[in-house]
């Protein structure tokens, strides 16, 4: 018998173990009088905004947030591999109209507006949140959308240590470590995390003479960092403190119709940064104060080296480009409610980029300076409204006025049920690489804008046995003077404010858990269809007018059936990705378009059987070949088999702080 | 142990319930599905007829380079030639095509491949792998071709019959176009990218030793050279890729090395490039924006255009041998399709032909 369960534990093999140290709670409780302190419902319309479920998030724990997003969320990821470049679009819009705020700072790069979701672990923040329209009380969102990332203090939690250790095909690993100790008004808390992968995964190189399978090289991935908070609070001031540092190095795999390339060419992508945010909060009885302060660095490189193929192995290409950018940026907030049903919220900022490249002709800078009003009222229990108008300057000079206005109707009197209307208008500024690459950057380039109008439908329906939670949205934006790089008359490229897209469509989110005797079953569904299309003034070139497009596919969902019954249980998962254009060629049959797949990923899991967790995953469970990306391999079938483990172990502690 | 212990002593359904499913999951997975393949069925080999091939490079790391072919019996553009023929994609950045005898040698830049196709059937014969960063291809006889380089300093020799490498040529600057004279091949030295040579040179390389024997200094950026009638070479540079120098055209006796005759351009910002030659040896054309044309007896460069632009972005010229039509491609924005015009003598325009992503060089079977 016991043979037989060493056999069992060995054909496991890949253990996910977490070990979470308790404090010993004493059997009585004293409970000192305490003032909650929390944010108020959010203003921007349920309809709107949406909050990563708690299971989505534990299920993706040792993943980045571009998985999490592409399996639970109505948003399109487009992903070069595992573990590379992830880009996430919201309605259609480009990459670089994703804004992605942390604590309420954007961590977009600078120079191209964009980030990777590959370099943002799941396991770093503590809620996720998407956002289609502009909030009204907080920082500009991005023209397509808003990912926020936040950490949340916990007080009074005592000390806790948490181990995880992932391990997944193709030589994916992960250490995770999660220290915390929280008292009644202060916390420290420190995560740690090491993950790397070989990515070496078998796929039918289509573009081989003949076809071939053949095994991923050169896409390796190395990504390690920690996030540092301090929190505390007294009375009515709170004060917090994030560090987040991380150093992440990846080889870059060629293209399936690259992989011959003589002179063994080795491309590598290395970026580093440390964001760093100090706020402090002072509250009143019917309003708020906030000063937060910003310090992002970042530091990029990128490397190509070929070398001759006999010895001495002499170099033949040795590129490389350097790239420092550094933010300094500086939020106020003021918030004063009256009447109860009525707040007013200011925000204004003062932000400096800063950025430093062998890409430039010199080093350049840029302030950007806001200041925003907002303000929400009841009407009555059944309508809301709130405004918001916004002014813009960069180096001193006006971009204009940003107005913002949503309704939302609350027919039953209560925050499960609203239709919400929104319509607004916002702007992004170009990148640094668009104002000042050398050559080509064209520094008179002007902010693309954005106007839209959405309409939208939030409902909660909870009983004893059921909860339903439904969000449908329906969109039209118009982007005016997106940004798009040319060929010039004579010579190099240079990017101008020509373009001009129209987005439209339809988003369904669904969220339904019910319980039916002993087991519980959790649903959530996303669809979205997406109408992007180019709208651009051409004169011959009418066959791109009107067209979707690349990379937007016109369908897109994802769905999560998780049953449970007692300690054990069962999930089933199903995404699928519309067919894409790839170019704007119209009438190419051959490479014009990716086609259309559907992924189903599956497992089982238990529940702290005696402290153990076992969850055991399929995923890609057809072994299906896709690309996600024209000529990039994605892999087939993969596994992934977790083994969580607790024990909780005795630690004494001051009852009193 | 003991918690080990603790899960085996699950109850038995428990236990009954998860191994079932488990063992579910484990038969799916290990059910055979053969990965999908969409790529359609390919056209059966067949005689493809007269006519040009159109070579469309494609996007930078996109893999979508593609080979049209139009037939002149049925006045059809063929496009995705290559891969309806062979079921293959053509690769990276299609940078040009040489000729030789009844085959075609593709040279990919950014897949380092090179393929030797059949021109009359369009079926792909050999192919060649592992280069560097090939952009042209000379044949000097049927066990000897020269490969120009992007990145390496030099030419790569290789057997065109089998598209073996034989060996390499270190010039010491990397290599543009190849033009065969006699028993010499001259090559340009067109960029600098990653290097800190000058690129304003044309090299000889003497083909009977594999050597290089000679240089001229002409201007920055030498991008295209043709052989006149009168055995003289003629040099198109551009000035540079930050307008470091004014563009020039060169005459220079291939004998001598000597230059004999220098054109210079009025504007530092021109770029003129794409020069070629028509059939009889006797009318230059070019590319400066608008297509200008020019005979060898002219003592100063054309101030009116042949062709006008129109917005259209003209990248290449060639003259059809078979009917001495002069064509022009037109890469639009780079992003989408191109056109191909063909154009009488007189200037007249003939047609337009759809082509694919950034119409870049023509060859005729």
């Amino acid at each position: 018998m016991s043979l037989l369960r060493i056999l069992l534990a060995c054909l496991s093999g890949i253990w996910l173990l977490s070990v979470e140290v308790l404090a010993q709670l004493p059997d009585t409780l004293l409970l000192d009088q305490v003032e909650v302190i929390a944010e108020p419902y959010s203003i921007a319309s349920q309809a709107q905004q949406q909050k990563i479920d708690a299971v989505p998030l534990r299920m993706t724990l040792t993943s980045d947030v571009g998985v999490l997003l592409q399996q639970y969320s109505p948003l399109f990821v487009k992903s070069n591999t595992p573990g590379g470049l992830t880009t996430v679009s919201f309605r259609g819009s480009g990459a670089s109209h994703t804004m992605v705020l942390w604590n309420g700072f954007p961590i977009n790069s600078s120079q191209h507006g964009q980030v990777d979701f590959s370099l943002l672990p799941v396991f770093l923040a503590d809620q996720i949140e998407l956002a289609w329209a502009m909030p009204v009380d907080s920082y500009t969102g991005g023209l397509g959308g808003t990912v926020t990332l936040k950490n949340n203090p916990k007080y009074q939690d005592g000390l806790k240590l948490k181990l995880i250790q992932s391990a997944a095909s193709f030589g994916n690993y992960g250490s995770f470590a999660d220290v915390s100790y929280s008292g009644k008004q202060v916390q420290f808390r420190t995560r740690v995390f090491n993950r790397f992968g070989k990515n070496d995964f078998r796929f039918l190189n289509t573009a081989g003479w003949p076809p071939e399978y053949l095994r991923q090289k050169d896409a390796e991935y190395y990504d390690r960092g920690f996030l540092q908070e301090i929190n505390a609070f007294k009375a009515n001031h709170r004060l917090n403190f994030q560090s987040w540092n991380q150093w992440n190095d990846r080889s870059l795999p060629a293209i399936m119709t690259n992989l011959e390339r003589g002179g063994a060419p080795h491309e590598t992508q290395g970026e580093n940064y440390s964001r760093n945010i100090l706020s402090y909060k002072y509250y009143w009885h019917d309003g708020s104060a906030e000063l937060n302060t910003a310090i992002f660095f970042n530091r990029m490189n990128y490397e190509l080296i070929t070398t001759t193929q006999w010895p001495p192995y002499n170099i033949v290409t040795h590129i490389e480009s350097e790239n420092k950018a550094d933010s300094w940026m500086n939020h106020a907030k003021l918030s004063q409610t009256w009447n109860k049903t009525n707040e007013l919220t200011v925000l204004m900022g003062f932000d400096n980029d800063y950025v430093n490249t062998n890409n430039f002709a010199d080093k350049v800078s840029r302030i950007h300076m806001w200041l925003k009003a907002g303000s929400e009222h009841h009407f009555s229990k059944a309508v809301h409204a709130r405004l918001s108008l916004q002014h813009t300057w960069v180096d001193r000079k006006a971009i204009g006025l940003l107005p913002a206005v949503a309704i939302d109707v609350y027919p039953l009197q209560t925050p499960d049920f609203v239709l919400s209307v929104f319509v607004g208008s916002n702007y992004r500024l170009p990148g640094m690489n668009d104002l000042y690459w050398n050559p080509g950057g064209n520094p008179n380039l002007q902010p693309e804008k954005a106007s839209s109008i959405d309409l939208g439908l939030f409902h909660r329906l909870t009983t004893e046995a059921i909860e339903v939670e439904s969000r449908i949205s329906t969109y039209y934006s118009l982007i005016n003077d997106w940004i798009l790089w040319r060929p010039s008359a004579y010579r190099y490229w240079i990017p101008e404010n020509i373009a001009k897209v129209k987005a439209r469509g339809l988003e369904l989110t669904e969220r339904i858990t019910l319980n039916i005797g002993k087991i519980q079953s959790y649903l959530n569904l996303s669809y979205a269809f997406t109408l992007t299309t180019d709208e651009s003034a051409v004169d011959r070139f009418e066959l791109t007018t009107g067209k979707q497009l690349m990379y937007i596919p016109l369908h897109h969902g994802n769905a999560l059936l998780r049953l449970t019954a007692g300690k054990l249980g069962v999930y089933y998962q199903f995404e699928y990705t519309d067919s894409r254009y790839t170019n704007f060629s119209a009438d190419d049959a051959h490479y014009s378009r990716l086609p259309a797949y559907a992924l189903h990923h599956a497992g089982l899991s238990t529940q702290q059987i005696k402290n153990f967790d076992i969850q055991f995953g399929i995923n890609n469970l057809m072994n299906k070949s896709y690309q996600a990306v024209l000529w990039r391999p994605m892999p087939g079938r993969h596994f992934q088999l977790q083994i969580i483990y607790s024990i909780p172990i005795k630690i004494k502690t001051q009852s009193n702080e | 142990m003991n918690d080990m212990n603790s899960f085996f002593r699950l109850s038995h359904n428990h236990k009954l319930i998860f191994f079932s499913l488990l063992s579910v999951l484990v038969l799916i997975s290990a059910s055979c599905s053969k990965p999908d393949n969409d790529l359609p069925e390919p056209i059966k080999p067949e005689y493809i007829g007269k006519g040009f091939f159109v070579l469309n490079q494609g996007n930078f790391t996109a893999g979508n380079s593609s080979l049209s072919f139009y037939n002149y019996d049925s006045a059809r553009m063929i496009n995705n030639f290559f891969y309806q023929k062979n079921d293959l994609p053509l690769g990276d950045v299609g940078h040009s095509v040489s000729i030789w005898n009844d085959y075609a040698f593709i040279v990919v830049n950014n897949s380092s491949t090179i393929w030797s196709m059949n021109a009359t059937t369009g079926k792909v014969v050999a192919k060649l792998s592992g280069l560097y960063s090939p952009r042209y291809i000379q044949v000097i006889d049927a066990e000897k071709a020269y490969v120009s380089d992007f990145n390496y300093t030099g030419v790569t020799v290789i057997n065109p019959s089998n598209l073996q490498i034989l060996g390499n040529i270190n010039t010491g600057k990397t290599t543009e176009n190849l033009l065969l004279y006699d028993t010499k091949v001259f090559t340009t030295n067109w960029t600098n990218y990653n290097q800190t040579t000058e690129n304003n040179t044309v090299q000889v390389i003497d083909a009977r030793f594999d050597k290089v024997s000679d240089s001229i200094v002409v201007a920055k950026e030498p991008n295209s050279m043709v052989l006149d009638k009168n055995e003289r070479l003629w040099v198109l540079c551009s000035g540079g890729f930050m307008e470091e120098e004014y563009p020039a055209l060169f005459r220079i006796n291939p004998k001598t090395l000597s230059i004999e005759k220098r054109f210079n351009f009025p504007s530092k910002s021109m770029a003129p490039e794409a020069l070629t030659i028509n059939n009889t040896a006797d009318t230059l054309y070019f590319i400066n924006y608008h297509i200008y044309q020019m005979a060898l007896t002219d003592d100063q460069l054309p101030d009116t255009p042949w062709v006008e632009s129109n917005g259209n972005s003209f990248y290449r010229v060639a003259v059809d041998p078979n009917n001495n039509m002069i064509l022009v491609s037109d890469v639009g924005n780079y992003m989408e399709n191109g056109y191909v015009f063909r154009y009488k003598y007189d200037g007249m325009l003939v047609d337009s032909i759809g082509a694919g992503i950034i119409p870049a060089f023509f060859a005729f079977n």
